[in-house]
């Protein structure tokens, strides 16, 4: 069990080169860490039964039917209902950065496909939507193997572009998706928070539940550069000379009260928050995906 | 202030040095590409401010640090440096060496420990210092830039048997230096701080130490204990052989109370001891009882026998003569053979045939002669011819009386200017009725032998010829006539006695020197006159001992016998006088001085008077010594406030520690964000 969620670290699936592939196994390695879990039996229902066959997990075993029978069956189970899911990817320049091992890009993309192969694998119909300025891609759901093929080309073919227009991209999408679905966000919201919380807002209107994903760079929360320093934005060009000893308390206290504002706004709108670290390994994202599916 | 190697200033450019290393090692900014620069520019311009102040401050503190390093290495000192290096220092060492230095406490003397601080003075003393030394006992060296040889004497040195203040060889010191003109003055004292030891001085003396560093080193201890033996009486003075001699001992206490055991060991005898409580302050008595059973002389040692810091005068001795035959003059009018004159007394006190045994020495001078003798070089003088005396000697008898001496004075034909000054009794005439003694109204030591008819019969001699003395209230009779009148009468005067006899001893008036009971009674009239003066056997250590002879030595050559150790040492004396000088020099002990047949016994001992360890206050000092500038070095480590005050204080240290701090400052301020 913790040898496979040593496998949903991003520097493990880092080495994975096909994206299909990283999904799969950032899937597969998730589930099979969930022996045991809250998420046992999530969003499914008993379809049929079937003989029991050494490997499966003894808890799902018909204990009443033994009883009856004096065999063992398990039980198979079905989802209640689908839902649309889209994953919006902010693919801006300032998405492109690393001080490890993954930009938060990649990061993004590693997790916006396991959970793509993860909802497909629930009969979901999965949807793409990757924005920069505007809206630049835009996949419509649907629950075909085909069609997570595609979404996963698509999403290995993005490169981060552009300029970061968070707000509007998020209304667009707002008014591109015209049935309630699943909204996860993947971003590192460098824009002004109350235009976003706008568009957020605008996207809860619309009746979708929403997931925000905070991705930041470990180096974005920490500031741990030592030396003085020219400081050149990624999407601007704009250059800052600073010393990040003398600045750092005075940077994390900006971006934390960034991040609980967001954070706080978005509980009001009823709008799922998780932030991510690019360091932080993939369950964590994919647990709060599925709690927020259940 | 100024430097000692203000050459080294010039160092001081190497300040641009961390200047340069600063400015050319500015940290160059490094390119790093950001997304969240949203967030930076919030407080980047504090940054900034900040990052240029801290550049400024650093270089400062770099340059400092180099700048406070040659400050330091230039050693800068303050005020007093240019009196010393330009003019020098003369100074004098002065140590106490009286033997109360000798006080001992943990296996080091107080001379000890002066000797050891004189030292680090001498090693304070800069480079070309003069310095001289001088000890209380007398002993000086002058003024001398060799200090490795002033260094050698103080080691030299060591207490004497002396009890002398230290304030004269201070004032000495003083006087050592009066020529020395703009140089700095110092003198250092190693002193107990007894009171004893800060008198002697007379205030115009005291003026000498005008504008000069006096500095009191104390090696005293703050509440001393001493216990002395300060005085030894022997009862009688000159003990007779075979007869017991009483041993009264004082014993004294400073700062300490309780019994103390002394001892009594006479050199032929047996040791005696007795406990004796002393208070502090006080003095305590304790008599012994010896018998000198042989020899010609009584001599031994008195101690104290429980523990004292104080040792030298915890030992007093004595020496003092048996038998010891009077050493009497005898004032005799030229023989005459016509009218019966001869010198009888002089004959019966000292008769050539006893040799040894006589009981006077007797020194016979004619009236003419008595102008030329020191009449205090003898125990008692006997006047046979009043008549021929000069009115001057007459007057120096009476001084010689009333300073504690014995005079017997026989009778003349006109005894008017003896009776004038009181050493006669007023006599209403003379009486031509043959007399005799009544020994039955004897009344008097000097007719103690006779008693019960011993020693001859002192009724035989018949006195054909006499004064008849009036009665008078001072004069006490010491004998009766058969008639009633005086035979011989006593009279206080002064200090001293003077023994009366209404006859003279020639054939006109008596025919008494012819009896056999006259040289016995010779003898203990002198005895008895002798014993009012005292002649001194006893002696402090370092005072001259000056013993008065019989007579001017014929004999050149006399010998100083150690008669604890039995040795002797062959001397010359002074021809010229009647008392022969030993020198100054001789420690404690008991002695003799051996001429011919001739020996004086007398003993040496430490004078204690300065045996009192009281203190004196630092104020009473500085009293004592209005015109110097005292200072109190009491701690060993005064020695670099020393240096301070005479060289001004380095400031070497503190460049040190102020560079260190600015280098923390630095590495904290580098650190600082």
């Amino acid at each position: 069990m913790a040898d496979a969620i040593s496998y949903l670290r991003p520097e493990v699936i880092r080495q994975i080169d096909r994206l299909d592939l990283k999904a799969k196994f950032i899937v597969e390695g998730f589930i099979s860490g969930l022996h045991g879990s809250p998420y046992h039996g999530f969003s499914v229902e008993f379809s049929e039964h079937r003989k029991y066959e050494p490997g499966d997990p003894p808890q799902t075993i018909d204990w009443a039917l033994y009883g009856r029978t004096d065999r063992y069956y398990v039980k198979k189970f079905q989802a209640e209902t689908t839902m649309n899911v889209f994953v919006v990817v902010d693919s801006s320049p300032s998405m492109d950065f690393k001080t490890g091992e993954l930009t938060k890009f990649d990061y993004s993309v590693g997790i916006a496909a396991a959970m793509s192969y993860l909802a497909m694998k629930q009969n979901d119909p999965v949807g793409l939507v990757t924005f920069a300025d505007r809206v630049r891609g835009f996949i419509p759901p649907k629950c075909r193997r085909a069609h997570l093929m595609a979404i996963l080309q698509t999403l290995a073919k993005l490169k981060p572009t552009g300029r970061t227009q968070i707000a509007a991209s998020l209304h667009e999408v707002a008014e591109l998706i015209k049935r309630r679905s699943m909204v996860i966000v993947f971003s590192d919201f460098m824009e002004d928070l109350d235009a976003v919380v706008g568009a957020l807002h605008h996207l809860a209107f619309k009746k979708h539940d929403i997931i925000l994903f905070h991705v930041m760079d470990h180096a974005e929360l920490e500031l741990p550069f030592d030396d003085l320093s020219t400081f050149s934005d990624i999407e601007t060009g704009e250059r800052l000379i600073a010393d990040p000893a003398v600045i750092r308390k005075g940077y994390r206290e900006a971006l934390n009260a960034h991040i609980e504002a967001l954070r706080d706004r978005s509980g009001e709108a009823r709008i799922d928050y998780v932030m991510l670290d690019t360091a932080t390994p993939y369950d964590k994202a994919l647990s709060a995906f599925l709690q927020a599916r259940q | 202030m100024e430097f000692i190697n203000a050459g080294l200033f010039g160092l001081a450019a190497l300040a641009v040095v961390p200047i340069l290393i600063h400015l050319l090692h500015r940290p160059r900014p490094k390119d790093q590409p950001f997304p969240s620069v949203m967030f930076l520019k919030k407080c980047a311009r504090k940054s900034r401010a900040w990052a240029s102040l801290k550049n400024l401050l650093l270089m400062a503190l770099r340059a400092a640090a180099v700048i406070l390093i040659v400050f330091a290495v230039a050693r800068p000192r303050l005020a007093g440096a240019a009196q010393v290096r330009d003019q020098g220092v003369v100074a004098a060492i002065v140590l106490d060496d009286s033997f109360r230095l000798d006080y001992r406490e943990a296996g080091l003397s107080r001379f000890e420990d002066a000797r050891r601080r004189a030292l680090d003075v001498l090693a304070t003393l800069p480079s070309g210092a003069e310095c001289s030394l001088a000890l209380s006992s007398g002993e000086s060296t002058p003024l001398s830039a060799d200090l490795s040889a002033v260094r050698a004497e103080v080691l030299r040195a060591k207490p004497s048997d002396l009890a002398v203040p230290v304030l004269p060889a201070v004032v000495e010191g003083a006087r050592s230096m009066e020529n020395v003109k703009n140089k700095r003055r110092e003198i250092h004292v190693f002193t107990d701080l007894a009171k004893i030891a800060w008198s002697g001085a007379s205030a115009d003396a005291v003026q000498a130490l005008k504008d000069i560093n006096v500095y009191i080193h104390d090696v005293g201890k703050p509440e001393p204990l001493n216990a002395a033996i300060t005085k030894i009486e022997l009862a009688p003075r000159s003990p007779r052989l075979g007869r017991p001699v009483e041993v009264v001992v004082t014993v004294a206490a400073w700062g300490r109370s309780g019994p103390v055991t002394v001892s009594l060991k006479p050199e032929d005898g047996a040791k005696e001891e007795k406990v004796v409580a002393v208070v502090d302050g006080g003095t305590a008595m304790v008599r012994f009882r010896a018998t000198p059973e042989k020899g010609a002389l009584f001599h031994g040692t008195v101690s104290l026998t429980t523990p004292d810091p104080l040792a030298i005068d915890d030992v007093r001795h004595f020496a003092v003569p048996v038998n010891d035959p009077v050493n009497a003059l005898v004032v005799e009018a030229t023989p005459d053979a016509d009218r019966g004159v001869a010198p009888f007394l002089s004959f019966a006190l000292s008769p050539p045939s006893l040799r040894d045994k006589r009981p006077a020495a007797v020194t016979a001078v004619t009236p003419l002669e008595l102008t030329r003798k020191e009449l205090k070089d003898f125990e008692c003088v006997l006047v046979t011819c009043p008549d021929e005396l000069a009115k001057e000697d007459v007057a120096r008898l009476l001084t010689y009386v009333q300073a504690g001496a014995g005079v017997a004075v026989f009778g003349g034909d006109d005894m008017k200017r003896y009776t004038a000054v009181g050493l006669f009794p007023a006599v209403d005439g003379v009486s031509e009725t043959p007399v005799h003694f009544a020994p039955g109204t004897a009344d008097h030591p000097i007719f103690n032998l006779f008693r019960a008819g011993r020693n001859g019969d002192v009724s035989a001699p018949t006195f054909s010829h006499r004064l008849t003395a009036r009665k008078d209230g001072r004069w006490r009779p010491a004998m009766l006539f058969e008639d009633g009148s005086p035979a011989a009468l006593e009279a206080v005067v002064g200090r001293g006695r003077v023994l009366a006899f209404p006859f003279a001893l020639n054939g006109r008036w008596s025919d008494l020197p012819k009896f056999p009971c006259f040289v016995p009674m010779a003898h203990e009239i002198a005895r008895h006159l002798s014993g009012s003066v005292s002649i001194e056997r006893e002696f402090s250590a370092g005072v001259p001992v000056f013993l008065a002879l019989s007579k001017a030595p014929s004999l050149l050559d006399y010998a100083l016998v150690d008669l604890r150790a039995g040795t002797r040492e062959a001397r010359r004396a002074d021809p010229a006088v009647t008392s022969i000088h030993v020198a100054r020099s001789l420690p404690p002990g008991r002695y003799a001085v051996e001429m011919g047949g001739d020996v004086r016994p007398f003993s040496v001992n430490v004078d204690t008077n300065g045996s009192d360890p009281t203190r004196l206050s630092r104020e009473e000092l500085v009293k004592r010594l209005p015109r110097a500038q005292v200072s109190f070095a009491f701690e060993r480590a005064a020695a670099g406030d020393l240096r301070d005050a005479r060289s001004g204080r380095e400031l070497t240290l503190y460049a040190i520690l102020a560079t260190v701090l600015i280098l923390m400052g630095e590495l904290w301020l580098a650190s600082k964000a």
